[in-house]
């Protein structure tokens, strides 16, 4: 079958392709959740609001469970690093991933509006923390985390849940918001009427130009102030994966010199035009403007992770300790097998995730969920 | 994973306990509605539903139970020597202690009330099968906890010089038996430099907590046999038509928790029985864990404790909200007039323009 280098590579490209499906589609909905009590005021229209994404947000949340699948069985080092370095922040997006389903279920069951506010609130906190924290650790990506290999490759990380907040990787988290708002804000354009749609459009024309200054400061933060890191001399692509087997230099430029540093700024370019279109867009053709959004969260996931490559998780205590796509993946059998699961599979999802999205088409009505019943 | 040998069994074992849980708790609530001659047609039906599929899936959970037993006699034989208070090897075939106390110290049970064969018929399925006792694993554990050091002593060679032919071929010889010897790292002691007496030390570590095993398996199997005696009484009494009597309904309604209990007292002896190993006989759980600090996992197991004992708290409440309103207060029951099907269609979304 494939050789090694090749499989690393097309499980490299899968992981960016399963965040970026997990970023599209859990982030509008993500995105409702965050602007719920600033689209929606009354009762009526957050129950409006909340049913543009009731029946879909559960299948969204597949691209999440396949991603960190994916981080699980293709890059296990990724995987325990990342899973026991970042505790915290983990656990913070568990908990907020926790109360969603809660908040859903439970939110209608009483029509005391204090009981409402309290899961409105927990929704609106699930909606902006998850975001926040990805991009953070993404920001993190960028500088390097604290990360260590003993002789026997264990790992140990030495650093703490406020080491993750440097200033840089909080810009990071920024964007990250601006993004699920993005897409939350022109999915309710697309799928809500009445005084929901004035207001998303409304937010969109904020929510636009926010994410343009946000992306280009983090860009241009990174080329000037932001330290790369590089592999020094043949990367050994085809061997069994050992961290500890290579050399890395840190004092490049993750944009000028990295191997892919031009293919990211073409793919951030094309994320600003996307996203800046979108309020235009969101007046005249509503669907064409969340498929901008959704090319803008397409292309700035792209972008980083080709400013990366070939790192993953690079480290800032040992660099020799940091991944890459050349020593983090598993097997060369697992690596193949799984692929040929995933060649399978995902089209079935796709498949099934397309049916289901083209059922619901259409707008929800906000008269008629105030005609209708309160409590389900 | 999906052809681990006792994966399948467990599996379905596990599926059933979800829903003898669900079948429970219709037929407790529908017992409870019947104790107060509320919605007294709605519940006798949702009790005849409860009360079939129920006994499908006590039956269902006892049998795979049984197949686990079975798949556990062939691949965790300590497990097993626990949960039975086998301290010795008996002649096949082996008795099973219905009762009894078993005392660690002096690895023995007192007060046992034996049935002849039983065991040795469950484990092997067979007369002739013999099942180890604790002590003769012990000392096998020691045997491979030796054997174990000699590979790990080689693979310390081999991490030297890669072309070392004589460790490698060392290595080959005992590589079964490594995880054992990383046993030793658990009690403190270098597997290149082990005495007798910390090899001992190491094999008695093998013995999982036998007076927990003992008990939380006889409970749960107690409650197992409850439940397809009274999904089958029910069974039995919808048959009949008869679903009144106080008695019955009353017993119904108390055992809304039994199945939650048996639950984890199946999680107990599954996982609590396995240890000290994550993977029997290959890698011990100390060795398996993450390098985070015990403080740390302490904060996180106390906030998701919090968390979800709130969440515990408000499910409770609408689960009680709900249960006495009633399907006749959320004016479900008894059903009006005939009302048009609602077609969903065109319900709550408009078609796109």
């Amino acid at each position: 079958m494939f050789d090694y280098e090749t499989l690393r590579v097309a499980w490299w490209l899968l992981l960016g392709v399963l965040l970026i499906a997990f970023a599209i589609t859990d982030g509008f909905d993500l995105g409702i959740a965050a602007l719920l009590r600033i689209l929606a005021r009354e009762d009526a229209e957050r129950r409006a609001l909340l049913e543009t994404v009731e029946p879909v947000w559960e299948g969204n949340q597949v691209w999440l469970v396949l991603g960190a699948g994916a981080i699980f069985a293709a890059w296990p080092l990724l995987y325990a690093a990342a899973f026991s370095g970042f505790y915290f922040a983990m656990l913070l997006t568990l908990l907020a991933f926790i109360v969603r389903p809660v908040g859903f279920n439970f939110r209608n069951k009483f029509v005391d509006p204090r009981w409402r506010g309290l899961w409105d609130w927990m929704l609106t906190f699930n909606g902006f923390v998850p975001a926040l924290i990805f991009g953070v650790a993404f920001g993190n990506l960028f500088l390097g985390v604290p990360l260590r290999f003993d002789d026997s490759l264990r790992i140990s990380y030495e650093g703490g849940f406020f080491g993750l907040l440097r200033p840089f990787a909080v810009l990071a988290g920024l964007v990250s918001v601006a993004l699920i708002l993005l897409q939350g804000a022109t999915w309710a354009a697309l799928k809500s009427d009445g005084v929901i749609l004035v207001r998303a459009r409304r937010a969109l024309r904020v929510i636009a130009p926010a994410f343009a200054l946000l992306y280009v400061a983090a860009g241009v933060w990174l080329y000037v102030g932001v330290t790369g890191y590089a592999l020094a001399g043949d990367a050994l692509t085809g061997a069994p994966s050992n961290p500890l087997a290579k050399t890395v230099v840190s004092g490049g430029n993750w944009l000028a010199d990295s191997p892919l540093g031009g293919w990211a700024v073409l793919a951030a370019a094309i994320a600003l035009l996307a996203a800046l279109a979108t309020p235009a867009l969101a007046r005249s053709r509503p669907a064409v403007a969340f498929v901008a959004s959704s090319v803008a969260v397409a292309g700035t996931i792209t972008s980083a992770g080709l400013a990366l490559f070939p790192f993953l998780l690079p480290s800032n205590v040992d660099a020799r300790s940091s991944l890459t796509v050349w020593d983090a993946s598993s097997s060369r059998t697992t690596l193949g097998l799984m692929l040929l699961a995933t060649v399978v599979f995902v089209p079935l999802i796709l498949a099934y995730t397309a049916w289901v999205f083209s059922v619901l088409r259409g707008r929800v009505s906000l008269e008629h969920v105030r005609r209708t019943h309160n409590l389900y | 994973m999906l052809f681990n040998p006792v994966a399948q069994s467990k599996f379905v074992h596990t599926v059933s306990a979800g829903y003898v849980v669900g079948a429970m708790f219709v037929l407790s609530i529908s017992a409870w509605f019947l104790l107060r001659g509320r919605n007294v047609d709605f519940a006798k039906r949702s009790m005849t539903v409860a009360a079939s599929f129920g006994l499908a899936s006590a039956l269902s959970v006892v049998v795979l139970g049984d197949e686990s037993g079975y798949t556990v006699s062939e691949n965790q034989k300590m497990k097993l020597a626990a949960i039975e208070a086998m301290w010795e090897t008996e002649p096949a075939p082996a008795s099973f202690t219905a009762f009894g106390i078993p005392d660690v110290e002096a690895r023995t049970t007192h007060l046992a009330l034996q049935i002849p064969w039983l065991m040795g018929i469950i484990g092997t399925r067979s007369l002739d099968g013999v099942l180890p006792g604790i002590r003769e694993l012990v000392a096998d554990a020691e045997r491979r906890i030796a054997s174990g050091t000699k590979a790990y002593a080689a693979m310390q060679r081999l991490r030297a010089n890669r072309d070392d032919a004589a460790a490698r071929a060392e290595f080959e010889a005992h590589k079964q038996d490594l995880g054992y010897a990383l046993l030793l790292l658990r009690v403190d002691s270098n597997p290149t430099a082990a005495t007798p007496a910390e090899i001992g030390k190491a094999a008695a570590s093998t013995i999982p907590n036998v007076p927990v095993l003992f008990w939380s398996f006889r409970l749960m199997v107690a409650c197992g046999f409850w439940f397809i005696g009274l999904f089958a009484y029910a069974f039995w009494r919808a048959s009949t038509r008869r679903l009144e009597g106080r008695g019955f309904l009353k017993a119904a309604l108390w055992s809304l928790p039994l199945p939650w209990l048996a639950a984890e007292l199946g999680w107990v002896v599954a996982e609590y029985g396995r240890q000290p190993w994550a993977i029997e006989g290959v890698l011990p759980t100390a060795l398996g864990v993450s390098s985070l600090t015990a403080g740390q996992v302490a904060t996180s197991l106390a906030g998701f404790v919090l968390f979800y004992t709130a969440l515990a708290i408000a499910d409770a409440v609408l689960m009680l909200k709900y249960a006495r309103v009633g399907p006749d207060g959320l004016g479900m029951w008894p059903p009006v007039a005939p009302e048009p099907v609602p077609d969903h269609s065109t319900l709550d979304v408009q078609p796109a323009r």
